[in-house]
């Protein structure tokens, strides 16, 4: 079991090379379970050698309980279970890419 | 047989302008910034100063080539400028231009400046300098920095047998400090203290390394005066007086591009020139001795493999040393990137050097408020990695409390 | 006896479904469905006719001294330039020696039929070895007929004398034409074609069997005398009258590769060849027929020598190695045709000096290092003082190949930031098998294929193309190897 901090729709996270911001927070059907998945957009601007943009999609796990706390800082707190498997990391990352076009990354850790 | 440079310079004075994106500002106006406040600090006047060095990077922007352009800015009495370049090693190369030349007895006060205006290139990176010859120019990848300091990664973990998930984990926690150390500095670039799992859940930019682990492009200026310790002594009897312990050089060979026994986790010229820099200062066990330090963390993966190559950390121990906090501000360790490093303070290239000698400079002066102050400094390490890790140049500085 | 020595091919990794093409197109050209069938093979955005000929070339002298070919030849209707003769970029590549004969050959898709013949004649009268490559990519419009069959590829023949030809050249026949069925300006990018009925009767259908006859004629033969028969010829319906007015039996002609390739011009009718010649026994005759501008009819009779030629399947591992590319606009930007933003990064200029790459050019075009006669270390680039830190001894070096070597990946990364009309850039540092590493990059996989320590071998491709000067410059890259490499 781990934990999920929700990170809030739409709000920028800077770093000092560009920022991520995340887009869309989604619940994938898989084999009769629910894959908490996030799809980010992320800038990156002023990077020491080059710029760019891309599109990545981060599966924090199964969910196990939905918003079911709140951390120290206040914010959501939903308990998964992560996707190790090289099988279904395959077919979840297939399914996520069918939905999303152009977003290549799909991040399991 | 040399006896080195320990304790025969003395650091009078230093100034750092703010550091980021400077809209507001030409390279002029941030070398008539760092330059007051050196001056003040110094407690001299402009016409004591008998020549001067400059360190910058990036000609095609910034000042250009040669020394002109700065002395048309602060207008030093037609002495001696001599500009350095040396990747991302110039302010430090700039500091040890000033410093042999007061240890030479050549002069009796020199100035070391460095200064980077990089935020007019009109895009978010730096522009393309040819550094490993024309040849190179036509047939080399279209690399990026953060590309080829990844490497690093896939290498290291290969070699210790870490999976990248505990890699990933330590370079997180790598930038988590940073950004903890550079949310207290008023003049550092980024300010803000950002959470672990905002960090993890960062895209990758080049695989492993994500958004977090980059430094970014700032622009800024620092400089440092530097005299004997006697003269010193006389400016400023009621001071601590900050020396020199050690100031090392080294560049690849070779060895590491074309030759088969590097292996890839570490970095040759990092190693050669702190076993060189802890002969001349002195230091056995640095582990215990070096009281602070500001490293190159251009990526945060060149941070801990710098662990490593610096001593602080057994080969393969640096991942378990980061997780445990040993760099941390209040780890009880050895803290690193107090200022918050190129990470969070930014990274004007030919500055930065002379960047990390100021926070070590203030530190051992116990100059800071009580949230971001070193107990008990007594030795600080500065180090640069410039160029990518097949092929650089590392410097290596470390300063001390005169005893 | 002078003959063909040995045969290569080489098809890019990429294949695009017609089907793509016409979901894209269709609503302007409802009729290009009648095409929308099988695939085509796509050189990938680091390839050209060039450099699918270079791989042709080196899958064809494998096993072969290259120091030991006299004469290279290089066919193409899309050479990379005007001026500068691309068959000496060719033997550069192929490390063949710089006292040799050489030549490009063009204008027609009988051109690789015609450097074929140059080759037999050139070692029919000098002895020794020649080699033929011929690479072609053409385009058509967007939506075009052109772009459903024209498909890119390399392929190549190693012609030689004695006991190591393994098919006999008994004879040929040509037909030389001004048929316009197909034509390119010296300045059009697109091929323009007259109407496709007049093609299919009067040129397929009418000189192929001319040419047949006319060889059959001059050897005194009969077109069944044949065991296999190689042309090419894109409409069905065609083949069908051209066997039947020859009298062949349908399992005797070769698949034209239409479905799994598409027409790749000058280098079509070689490509052919090479897969038949993978499965051609001793004793077989085959009749090879080009189409374009007329035909060249070339008669071969297979020699015991062929079982001794290891591998075999050097068509087919090729066609084997397939990546779909499943996006028909990737397609339009890698060929240019239609204008994509790479920012203010990739407007950034890298000049070709000439003169310091002809003081490099074994390095460049060769890959060719250097070893240490004191230490024996491998190095590359070449180095004048070794790069051993326990060596370096001073200009006691040796030239060597490195090229067909192949190598380890020793570090890699996957760079989303570096400009590229293909990203991510993947690059990393490569350990040549021998000694010695260079930084490389990677083309042909993706982050997926690649390890630490794994074999990788190295292709020949476009290192970048300067639109402002009209400049293509080649260099090797690292791609995985499909095998274990020595």
């Amino acid at each position: 079991m781990a934990e999920y901090v929700h990170v809030p729709v739409g709000e920028e996270i800077r770093s000092i090379a560009g920022y991520y911001r995340v887009l869309e927070e989604g619940v994938l059907e898989y084999r009769r379970r629910e894959v908490l998945y996030l799809v980010k957009m992320a800038v990156v601007e002023t990077s020491c050698c080059g710029e760019g943009g891309l599109g990545f999609i981060s599966v924090p796990g199964y969910l196990v309980s939905y918003r079911s706390g709140r951390n120290a800082e206040g914010a959501w707190v939903s308990q998964v279970e992560r996707v190790t498997g090289e099988d279904e990391q395959r077919e979840i990352a297939e399914m996520l890419k069918w939905r999303h076009p152009h977003f290549h990354q799909v991040d399991f850790s | 047989m040399a006896e080195g440079i320990r304790d025969k310079v003395a650091i009078l004075g230093m100034g750092c302008t703010r550091f980021g994106e400077r809209w507001d500002a030409d390279p002029s106006d941030l070398l008539v910034e760092a330059f007051t406040e050196c001056l003040e600090d110094a407690g001299i006047e402009k016409k004591d100063i008998q020549a001067a060095w400059l360190g910058s990077h990036i000609d095609e922007i910034n000042i250009g080539k040669g020394g002109t352009y700065v002395n048309a800015v602060l207008h030093l009495p037609l002495i001696p400028v001599t500009r350095v370049e040396n990747f991302c090693a110039s302010g430090t190369e700039s500091f040890r231009g000033a410093c042999y030349g007061v240890a030479s007895g050549a002069y009796d006060i020199a100035l070391a400046m460095g200064v980077e205006k990089l935020k007019d290139t009109g895009y978010g990176g730096l522009p393309d300098s040819p550094a490993f010859g024309q040849l190179m120019v036509m047939i080399g990848p279209n690399a990026t920095a953060p590309g080829m300091f990844a490497q690093l990664a896939t290498a290291y973990s290969a070699k210790y047998n870490v999976p990248m998930e505990r890699i990933k984990e330590a370079l997180t926690h790598i930038s988590w400090k940073s950004h903890q150390n550079g949310a207290k500095n008023p003049r550092a670039h980024l300010r803000k203290a950002i959470p672990k799992e905002a960090i993890a859940g960062a895209p990758i930019v080049a695989y492993p390394l994500g958004l977090f682990d980059c430094c970014g492009v700032s622009d800024g200026s620092a400089m440092a005066i530097v005299t004997t310790p006697e003269i010193a002594k006389k400016i400023k009897p009621n001071q601590d007086i900050v020396t020199v312990k050690a100031l090392q050089v080294a560049v690849s060979s070779g060895e590491e591009a074309m030759y088969d026994t590097w292996d890839g986790a570490r970095i040759l010229t990092t190693r050669a020139a702190a076993r060189r820099a802890y002969e001349e200062a002195g230091v056995k066990n640095p582990r215990e001795e070096i009281s602070m330090m500001e490293v190159h963390d251009c990526f945060s993966i060149t941070e801990l493999v710098t662990m490593e190559d610096l001593g602080i950390s057994p080969d393969g121990g640096a991942v378990d040393d980061v997780l445990n906090g040993f760099f941390d501000l209040d780890g009880g360790g050895v803290p690193c990137q107090v200022d918050g490093g190129l990470k969070c303070f930014g990274h004007p290239i030919g500055a930065s050097g002379l960047r990390m000698l100021y926070e070590m400079y203030n530190q051992l002066l116990q100059r800071w408020p009580e949230d971001r102050l070193v107990k008990n400094a007594r030795l600080g390490l500065t180090h640069n990695l410039g160029g990518v890790p097949t092929n650089n140049v590392c410097s290596i500085a470390i300063v001390g409390l005169l005893e | 006896m002078v003959g063909i020595s040995s045969y290569g091919g080489y098809v890019p990794r990429y294949r695009l479904n017609r089907f793509i093409v016409f979901g894209a197109m269709g609503w302007l050209a409802p009729a290009l469905l009648m095409n929308a069938q099988g695939e085509k093979a796509v050189a990938n955005y680091d390839e050209d006719a060039l450099t699918m000929a270079v791989s042709a070339g080196i899958n064809c002298l494998r096993g072969f001294d290259r120091q030991s070919v006299d004469a290279v030849y290089f066919a193409s209707t899309t050479a990379p330039f005007k001026e500068r003769q691309s068959a000496n970029i060719l033997a550069g590549a192929l490390c063949a020696r710089e006292d040799i004969r050489s030549a490009d050959f063009t204008g027609s898709l009988k051109s690789g039929t015609s450097a074929l013949l140059a080759a037999l004649e050139f070692v029919r009268a000098n002895g020794g070895r020649a080699v033929v490559c011929a690479g072609d990519m053409r385009l058509g419009k967007m939506g075009s007929v052109q772009e459903m069959y024209f498909g890119d590829a390399g392929s190549s023949m190693l012609v030689g004398e004695g006991d190591e030809v393994i098919a006999e050249f008994k004879g040929s026949y040509s037909l030389s034409l001004d048929f316009v069925d197909h034509l390119r300006g010296a300045f059009s990018k697109y091929d323009r074609q007259w109407e496709e009925r007049w093609i299919r009767d009067v040129g397929y259908g009418e000189f192929i069997p001319t040419a047949v006859k006319g060889l059959c004629e001059k050897l005194g033969m009969s077109p069944g005398d044949f065991d296999r028969v190689v042309y090419p010829c894109y409409y069905g319906g065609a083949r069908k009258g051209i066997n039947k007015q020859l009298g062949l039996e349908a399992e005797k002609v070769a698949d034209d590769l239409s479905a799994t390739v598409g027409d790749s011009g000058a280098a079509h009718a070689l490509l052919m060849l090479s897969r038949v010649l993978e499965e051609a026994k001793p004793g077989e005759r085959i009749l090879l027929v080009s189409y374009g501008s007329g035909c060249d009819a070339l008669c071969f009779q297979v020699t015991e020598a062929i079982e001794g030629l290891q591998p075999r399947d050097r068509f087919s591992r090729s066609l084997a190695n397939r990546k779909e590319l499943d996006n028909y606009i990737k397609y339009l930007v890698w060929r240019d045709m239609a204008p994509a933003d790479t920012g203010l990064r990739g407007e950034e200029e890298k000049i070709i000096r000439w003169s310091l790459e002809w003081r490099n050019h074994q390095a460049i075009l060769g890959l060719q290092g250097c070893r240490c006669r004191a230490c024996g270390a491998q190095q590359y680039p070449p180095q004048r003082i070794c790069v051993n830190p326990d060596c370096g001894a001073v200009d006691q070096m040796d030239r060597v190949f490195l090229a067909d070597k192949g190598g380890k990946i020793f570090t890699f990364t996957s760079d989303l930031l570096a400009a590229s009309i293909n990203p991510p850039a993947i690059y990393g540092n490569v350990a040549f098998n021998g000694g010695g590493r260079t930084l490389m990059d990677f083309t042909d996989c993706t982050l997926e294929d690649l390890a630490v320590g794994k074999p990788v071998d190295f292709s020949f491709r476009i290192k970048y193309y300067d639109p402002k000067r009209d400049t293509t410059f080649y260099y090797w890259k690292a791609v995985p190897a499909s095998e274990e490499v020595g």
